[in-house]
């Protein structure tokens, strides 16, 4: 178990992440940071096989997953982070997985519930006032999807159930691009008589 | 003594090393270090790791330069693209350049070495833009941040793609600077500003407003990285020339006596460059106090009037300001408040504290000539806010070195020729008559997301489909018992008329203890009214919705169509999403309920002719030479 010690390589929120160890649906041992951050662009989630029978935020992420196409696994990856270790191992994980049509590059995490108890306060940051409960409709970190991209530490986030497009639009969003050349080009108002009132059209 | 604790933070705070540096193979088992790397109960929280400290005073204030004009533009505006341009032409032009650059927010060490932070034309605050009614002008922002993935990208918190608000500017909505009209590295954008009052009624004249970035989801972020400045508006009557000849002119102090004092409180790492924790949904507070982006300054002032427009640019913080002598809290002097969010009041009033919750601003005269050369006087912040829910409810003891800032009384270089009116402007009317819609919204919390009345942002959606040409009643209630949300509006300015079921008569303000009062005690020199707190006259563009709070205002729409938004200014709320879109449309084409744009346009084609549904969204980054406007995300 040394190796969750191993001193985490250098992205911005090296420091800020606990490098813990998690198992995923295909029982695959990994360290939150070093293996699933470090140089990705990741949306992150919480859940429970539980509560999305209460609040289905799965259904929602499948759009999202294949809105990424080809991209999910190459260079973005989704995480649930499963809010209820004890129930939710890496085999009930797997049959949930499976069942909803899970494909490589979306990964559900469990671990000890300190360790989950810890990622989530490290995600869902909040000064007091919102303890994390049981209850999804209270619960301070189930109503969003994190989306980074640790390489330049670049974190947003976005509501788990907004639109699928418009959670795929947040990944264009942080995604590097190149610097630009030549003069500046416009990018709006655009003509009135034209496209949707002279604003940019966007997802 | 240090506990296991301590050795965390300062581990993490040195880089994290310190963590395993010889120890590792007493840890043979991740259980035993999960009690350093986790502890069970919390994090500490942002601030418990202080930014590096300064001597206060030290720095002068910067000042902001004045833009200045260009003689043209290359490639020229494009007149379709915008409405009205043919009534409100631009008279002048301006071309201004988003950069990040090495800003000194003080000449102490770390800060001395610089801080990466971004700007306009390599200034932070931006220029000033001096502005006058009856002469529109036009302003093309260029995007040149470094784009992520670029080596030399130095704030890595910010997204380097912007949208700049001119707030509360009444704007078509093409130039509003909408959320998702971004422009990311390499591109522009054309901001028409037509410089006239809201249905040409000279009632709703502007004054002190502000630019700054309002990109979905990074608005706190990118404001705070630096990207904001003050826009001043002049008319006939506040012509900023105190010796103006003009009778009807009214003289407030001008040049060089007229200060915009932008209030930003910022958290610093060891290395001088600024923490922005974008984890942190509930509002991010900084323990470093910055005036127009310089910790703690001081300024030279003479023993003459000035006017200083102070803005509370956020990102969660609220302030109660005073003017402290350093001796005697009862000895404070009275602000003289001659505007509340940019508006002038009916008559200047004495005020000894003004409150500021986030993006609010004031304008006051204070007369040093009633100091003595070589005093120092404080802007003296005393409202406690230890989180990002808003104000503790307590007040903090009197200490000159936490300021905001110091003046420093010298003599005056010449007589005073500026003056401070009696009477400014009528508040416009409030016609009952003219209401087509009655809306409340409510403010709330739902898992990690701010709401209202239960929704989040979706720029899809409009909430409320508005009739050009009406007005409308709105009742904004916070259902939080101990969260603060500074709610405003885009597009044009409301009259508060109750305040929690209290009626708000013209004359009224909002001061201390949600109270309303009509007047005060009357000082017995000035002839002025005073009140021992400002917050706020009866014509806003914030309402601060403390606990509890439900206040109804009205609002009049007029002159342009197109969609705006309406959120808490407390930005790390609002990129969470506490926002929602509505749209001016013509006479007789609103409808009661929230509408799917795609929806909505495509039944109502005459008036807007583009009816296809969005576009679908686009995944790769776009080539940097692109110049195509399809599909664009």
């Amino acid at each position: 178990m040394t190796e969750s010690c191993t001193p985490p390589r250098r992205g911005p929120y090296a420091d800020y992440f606990p490098n813990v160890i998690v198992y995923d649906h295909e029982h695959q041992k990994a360290r939150f940071y070093d293996d699933l951050l470090l140089d990705r662009m990741v949306l992150i989630n919480c859940m429970s096989v539980q509560d999305d029978a209460v609040r289905p935020v799965t259904q929602n992420l499948l759009q999202v997953q294949n809105l990424l196409g080809h991209r999910l696994g190459r260079d973005v990856f989704m995480y649930s982070l499963t809010i209820d270790p004890e129930r939710d191992t890496p085999t009930v994980l797997r049959a949930f997985a499976d069942h909803h049509g899970v494909k490589p590059g979306w990964q559900f995490l469990t671990g000890t519930s300190e360790v989950m108890t810890t990622l989530r306060d490290r995600l869902f940051a909040h000064s007091g006032g919102h303890a994390p409960g049981t209850n999804p409709e209270s619960d301070c970190s189930m109503g969003m999807i994190r989306y980074g991209n640790e390489s330049v530490g670049l974190w947003g986030s976005v509501a788990t159930l907004a639109k699928p497009e418009q959670i795929v639009q947040r990944v264009a969003w942080i995604t590097p691009r190149a610097q630009p050349e030549g003069a500046p080009r416009r990018s709006g108002p655009l003509p009135l008589t034209s496209e949707n009132f002279g604003h940019r059209v966007n997802a | 003594m240090h506990r296991r604790r301590d050795f965390l933070k300062i581990g993490l705070a040195t880089g994290g090393f310190s963590l395993l540096g010889g120890q590792s193979a007493a840890a043979q088992n991740h259980e035993e270090w999960l009690q350093y790397l986790c502890p069970p109960n919390t994090f500490p929280p942002d601030l418990s790791v202080p930014s590096p400290p300064v001597t206060p005073f030290k720095m002068p204030l910067f000042i902001p330069q004045a833009k200045k004009p260009v003689s043209q533009l290359s490639p020229l505006p494009d007149p379709l693209s915008h409405q009205l341009y043919d009534r409100y032409s631009p008279k002048k032009f301006y071309l201004t350049y988003e950069q990040e650059f090495l800003w000194c927010f003080h000449p102490d060490p770390p800060y001395n070495q610089g801080t990466w932070c971004w700007g306009f034309d390599g200034s932070s605050p931006g220029p000033t833009y001096i502005a006058k009614y009856g002469e529109p002008i036009l302003v093309r922002r260029v995007n040149n941040l470094p784009p992520i993935g670029h080596p030399d990208r130095h704030v890595h918190f910010g997204l380097p793609s912007t949208t700049t608000h001119l707030h509360n500017a009444h704007t078509a909505s093409e130039s509003d600077g909408d959320p998702n009209d971004w422009i990311d590295p390499g591109e522009f954008w054309d901001h028409h500003y037509g410089n006239f009052p809201s249905g040409n009624d000279p009632l709703q004249k502007l004054t002190t407003l502000w630019y700054h970035d309002h990109r979905m989801d990074f608005t706190a972020a990118n404001v705070y990285a630096g990207l904001w400045g003050a826009y001043l508006l002049f008319d006939e009557y506040d012509t900023g020339n105190e010796n103006d000849p003009d009778p009807q002119a009214w003289r407030l102090p001008s040049g060089k006596y007229d200060i915009p004092l932008l209030l930003q409180d910022l958290q610093f790492d060891q290395q001088g460059q600024m923490v922005f924790n974008l984890f942190n949904t509930d509002g991010v507070l900084g323990d470093r106090f910055t005036v127009n982006r310089i910790i703690q300054p001081h300024l030279k002032v003479e023993r003459r009037k000035y006017r200083f427009r102070i803005l509370n640019g956020g990102p969660s913080r609220f302030y109660q300001v005073f003017l402290y002598d350093g001796k005697a809290m009862d000895k404070c002097r009275p602000f003289v408040v001659i505007t509340g969010d940019g508006n002038f009041l009916e008559e200047p009033i004495e005020a000894d504290s003004i409150y500021l919750s986030v993006a609010q601003r004031v304008d006051v005269i204070i007369d040093f000539s009633q100091y003595e050369v070589d005093d120092h006087v404080y802007l003296l912040n005393l409202l406690e806010q230890t989180n990002g829910k808003g104000p503790s409810g307590r007040m903090l003891d009197p200490n000159p070195k936490d300021a905001l800032m110091r003046f420093d009384v010298v003599e005056a270089q010449a007589p005073d020729p500026s003056r401070i009116p009696d009477y400014f402007r009528k508040l416009q009317s409030v016609d009952l008559a003219d209401v087509r819609r009655d809306r409340n919204w409510t403010f709330d919390y739902d898992g990690g997301l701010w709401t209202i009345n239960g929704q989040i942002m979706d720029p899809q959606r409009i909430e409320a489909v508005i009739e050009r040409g009406s007005a409308e009643i709105w009742t904004f209630r916070n259902s939080g018992n101990d969260w603060a949300h500074p709610i405003h509006n885009h597009f044009t300015e409301f009259i508060i008329l109750e305040v929690n079921g209290k009626a708000v008569y013209p004359k009224q303000i909002q001061t201390g203890g949600h109270t309303l009062r009509r007047s005060f005690v009357e000082d017995i020199e000035s002839q002025r009214d005073h009140v021992d707190v400002f917050m706020g006259g009866p014509r806003r563009d914030v309402v601060s919705l403390l606990p509890g709070d439900e206040i109804k205002v009205y609002i009049r729409f007029s002159d342009f169509l197109g969609k705006y938004v309406m959120h808490c200014h407390n930005v790390v709320h609002e990129d969470h999403a506490m926002m929602i879109r509505w749209d001016v449309v013509p006479a007789g084409e609103g409808v009661p309920n929230p509408e799917r744009a795609s929806t909505y346009y495509k039944e109502n084609t005459k008036q807007f002719p583009d009816p296809r549904p969005p576009a679908q969204p686009h995944l790769e980054a776009r080539p940097g030479t692109s110049t195509s406007q399809e599909g664009q995300t």
